[in-house]
């Protein structure tokens, strides 16, 4: 099967009266196939976001395109998010509408058919142990229960690809813990994964291969066996600073 | 944009808003409590007044009235009589609170009964309980009067009355309307429809992004626009809500009888098909003020930010209607154009039972333009990726824009200068003033900017010889302008009727020079050519090109606030024209002399015209006159046309 996700030289551009012009991605490609998760590793600021955020259409890239499931970001938005489902660290949720009344609001804003809703909703709703507080406004939920109707609803219209920036920031452990199960079981139903990190243990867990990035550029691209052989070195930190360091281009 | 989207969002909205304890006071509790808290607010204040005042001396006169009369008043503790020479002045001047005027002497029986007037302002309280006492005091000895003569020649009653008492107000119905509650409707009103608009515009918009819920919401395969018209619609409709539960709270409570005074109810004309024509010009509105609010809090990262932003919007949005509420003023034409001030003098209209059709049909019509302008700007603010995501990425030309919006608003600051000062200058002194205001305010303010600025004359003022084919462009042009300008003039008045004092005020310019023709020429033709120039076409337009707007949005916005400067609505169009002509020389030429030597020229023309008779007062007719205009023109852009290009080459 030929790649979910295609980044063909994404650029994006910003003004800055003090700084001028800034690159905030600086063509970026990359290819992610079904049943995989790809990583983009980097610190604050060197573009993770702003990537993810041009392939769910949030913003336009000033030049370069990316493909996602057959469908082009620039020309053919709708399709594009119709397939993603898209979650980032600090997403909120409506405080005054309770889980089953989001889970159902978003499987309709992205058309899911409607005589199926009730049986996905349900599915969901046990499936992320939603039941006790599935009628409960959102606002009164604990932070890890909020965490779960969040991962709930972004899945809830069954995407094919699925873009987690930075999903467990400001999560305790156990709820990233669970986060992270449910990303590893959605590669085994072979859905096709961009997930963004600045924690290499999250990094070295999860992803099949890992995108190097930094002021915008990728350094490397490879697994971690691969980034290994590059820089000879064994823990991703070190990889990480000796790719930093040489700024040592793309390998795969 | 998919109506099935749109009402998707649109119910989730609703449901969401309806779940808000703030939105439900704002749209539901206090448009209903309103009307019948102010009811009862106004009648307790009016008791505790009324008791106050019935324990007060008010000072009363009588004329011409019999001693029987006057000793009566005399002897009320609550009375003092005064004597006054005009009982009608006194009383509006508040002197005395009222005056009985009897004609003397008492007509004998089988005569005519003497009338009895009572003078009384309604508009003064005082005057009220005042004519009141003067009424009892008046009936009894009326009363005492025919009592004396049944008893003494047994007549019927019919011939005996020997007085007839009438009161009068002497207030006028301006005033009259000016006291009732009527006045504040309008902006009651208008409250309502924007204090719950701005609740949902603020939760629905800023919210998304305070919540961070934007981004998953924009993920989703429904579009932007649909979302941005989903979440429209319900603040339009909670506005629409609003407004429509205190219009039917007014109406339940005035008809079960909850207003204490009839007095206030009768000028509150809450009758079914006022009630409707208010609801017809409220929905526009309501749409451009949703528009206006939901841009506005589009803005705002967080609901802090919305509510600081939206309170002076709101409170600027109300001025107009209160400024249009002031006694005197009534919907026409003009009025009729002016956003939120039409609608709240239509609704003035419609309550007080006066439905004039042209003026409410361009309300209703100009309301849905406004509105549907506001929309389109919103729904593609919103659309961009500014708005998105919280932040706003700077843009290249972004420092640029500032400087055009530095421009404009010193413009406008100038404006108020010379609003202020130079208008007054020259009301004390016509001649001294204009060339005060013109050497001194503008060309002084034109001079101050560049000079902080540390800009260079040069490049301030278009300092640049001209080409002479550019000078001659300028000539060629001046006459067909005028022409043009006071053709547009003379269309425009057919629509909107220039009042009197328009013309009387520019013939008293005219008479400036005493007599002396080069003093005219300089104060009218040659100094604005110059000081006005320099300032709108050198300073402004200068600016606006520096900002790299384009032609056109910078010659159109010099030109109208060369319009504003003449500080009357009737000139804006004809003076609009004139500039935008000059403007357009400016921005060919790069040189700002061809527009002075332009606006010296078609200044000068009228001065000539008015002092020789030129032509330059009417319309030319003859179809020669005409070719000649068209020629001229055509001439005059040729020149500056090609004149124009080579400078650009040049420079």
């Amino acid at each position: 099967m030929s790649s979910m996700i295609s980044a063909d030289t994404l650029v994006k551009r910003y003004h800055d009266p003090a700084r001028g012009d800034l690159l905030a991605v600086d063509h970026v490609s990359f290819e992610c196939r079904e049943g995989e998760i790809f990583g983009l590793l980097g610190p604050n600021g060197a573009g993770k976001t702003t990537t993810l955020r041009m392939l769910a259409t949030l913003l336009k890239p000033t030049s370069g395109t990316a493909v996602l499931n057959g469908y082009d970001v620039i020309r053919e938005s709708e399709k594009v998010r119709a397939s993603i489902g898209y979650l980032s660290g600090d997403t909120g949720l409506y405080g005054r509408l309770t889980p089953l009344e989001t889970l159902r609001y978003f499987a309709r804003l992205n058309h899911f058919p409607e005589s199926r809703l009730e049986e996905r909703v349900n599915s969901l709703v046990r499936e992320f142990e939603i039941e006790r507080f599935a009628d409960v406004r959102c606002e009164k939920l604990s932070t890890g229960m909020k965490q779960k109707v969040s991962i709930a609803r972004a899945v809830v219209h069954d995407p094919a690809i699925l873009i987690f920036d930075e999903p467990t920031s400001g999560l305790d452990i156990l709820v990233a813990d669970t986060l992270l199960t449910y990303i590893e079981r959605c590669r085994d139903l072979d859905k096709c994964i961009v997930f963004s990190t600045h924690v290499m243990s999250e990094a070295e867990r999860l992803c099949d291969r890992i995108a190097v990035i930094n002021e915008g550029r990728i350094l490397a691209v490879g697994s971690l066996e691969e980034l290994r052989r590059l820089t000879g070195e064994r823990y991703l930190e070190k990889i990480f600073r000796t790719l930093l360091e040489s700024g040592s281009r793309e390998i795969a | 944009m998919k109506s099935r989207d749109v009402g998707i969002v649109f119910r989730k909205e609703l449901l969401d808003l309806l779940r808000d304890r703030r939105s439900i006071l704002a749209t539901i509790v206090f448009p209903i409590a309103l009307f019948p808290l102010l009811m009862f607010g106004s009648s307790r204040i009016r008791e505790v007044g009324e008791k106050n005042l019935s324990l007060e001396v008010l000072a009363v006169s009588v004329q011409d009235a019999t001693e029987e009369l006057e000793a009566r008043l005399q002897a009320d503790r609550s009375l003092a009589v005064r004597a006054v020479d005009d009982p009608r002045a006194a009383l509006s001047r508040r002197e005395i609170f009222g005056a009985v005027l009897v004609s003397d002497p008492i007509p004998g029986p089988g005569e005519d009964p003497a009338p009895v007037t009572i003078l009384m302002d309604d508009t003064a309280e005082r005057s009220e309980v005042a004519a009141d006492r003067l009424r009892e005091h008046v009936e009894s000895w009326q009363a005492e009067l025919q009592a004396a003569r049944i008893e003494s020649i047994g007549a019927a009653e019919g011939l005996v009355r020997a007085v007839e008492w009438e009161s009068v107000n002497i207030a006028s119905e301006a005033r009259m309307a000016g006291d009732s509650l009527g006045r504040f409707m309008p902006l009651l009103l208008l409250f309502l429809l924007m204090n719950p608009a701005s609740v949902a515009a603020t939760d629905l918009f800023s919210g998304e992004k305070e919540r961070k819920t934007i981004e998953t919401l924009l993920t989703s395969k429904a579009d932007r626009r649909s979302i941005v018209m989903g979440k429209f619609l319900t603040v339009i409709l909670v506005a629409v809500l609003s407004t429509l539960l205190f219009l039917a709270s007014s109406l339940f409570f005035s008809r079960v009888g909850a207003v204490p005074d009839d007095a206030l109810m009768a000028t509150l004309s809450l009758s079914v098909p006022s009630l409707l024509v208010v609801i017809l010009v409220s929905i526009p509105l309501a749409i451009f003020l949703s528009a206006i609010l939901v841009l506005v809090a589009a803005q705002a990262k967080s609901y802090k930010e919305a509510q600081t932003l939206l309170l002076p919007i709101m409170l600027a949005a109300l001025l107009p209607a209160a400024a249009s509420l002031l006694p005197g003023i009534r919907i026409d034409s003009i009025v009729a154009l002016v956003p939120i001030a039409n609608t709240a003098l239509a609704m003035r209209e419609a309550l007080v039972g006066n439905f004039p059709v042209i003026p409410l049909a361009l309300v209703v019509l100009s309301n849905a333009l406004y509105a549907g302008f506001v929309l389109t700007q919103a729904v593609s603010y919103i659309e961009s990726e500014e708005s998105i995501l919280g932040e706003r990425p700077p843009t290249p030309g972004d420092d640029s824009a500032g400087a055009a919006r530095e421009a404009t608003l010193y413009g406008l600051g100038t404006l108020l200068v010379f609003y202020y000062l130079g208008v007054r200058l020259q009301a004390a002194d016509l001649l001294s003033g204009l060339l005060v205001s013109l050497w001194g305010i503008i060309l002084g303010a034109a001079i101050l900017f560049a000079v902080v600025k540390k800009i260079p004359g040069r490049d301030a003022f278009a300092l640049r010889a001209p080409r002479p084919l550019a000078l001659a462009g300028a000539v060629l042009l001046a006459l067909p302008t005028l022409f043009a300008a006071h053709g547009l003039f003379a269309l425009q008045s057919l629509f909107v009727p220039v009042p009197e004092q328009l013309f009387e005020a520019m013939e008293k310019m005219m008479d400036l020079g005493n007599g002396s023709l080069p003093l005219l020429v300089f104060a009218i033709a040659i100094s604005p050519g110059i000081c006005e120039e320099a300032f709108f076409r050198g300073l402004v337009l200068g600016r606006y090109r520096e900002a790299r707007l384009p032609a056109w949005k910078a010659i159109l916005f010099s030109a109208l606030l060369f319009g504003l400067f003449h500080l009357s609505i009737y000139r804006i169009l004809p003076t609009a024209t004139m500039g935008a002509v000059a403007g357009w020389l400016t921005w060919r030429t790069r040189s700002i002399f061809p527009a002075m030597l332009f606006h010296t020229l078609y200044n000068g023309t009228l001065v000539l015209g008015d002092t020789y008779g030129f032509p330059g007062e009417s319309l030319p007719s003859s179809p020669l006159w005409i070719a000649g205009l068209v020629l001229a023109a055509g001439l005059g852009v040729l020149a500056i046309t090609s004149n124009g290009s080579e400078s650009r080459s040049r420079g």
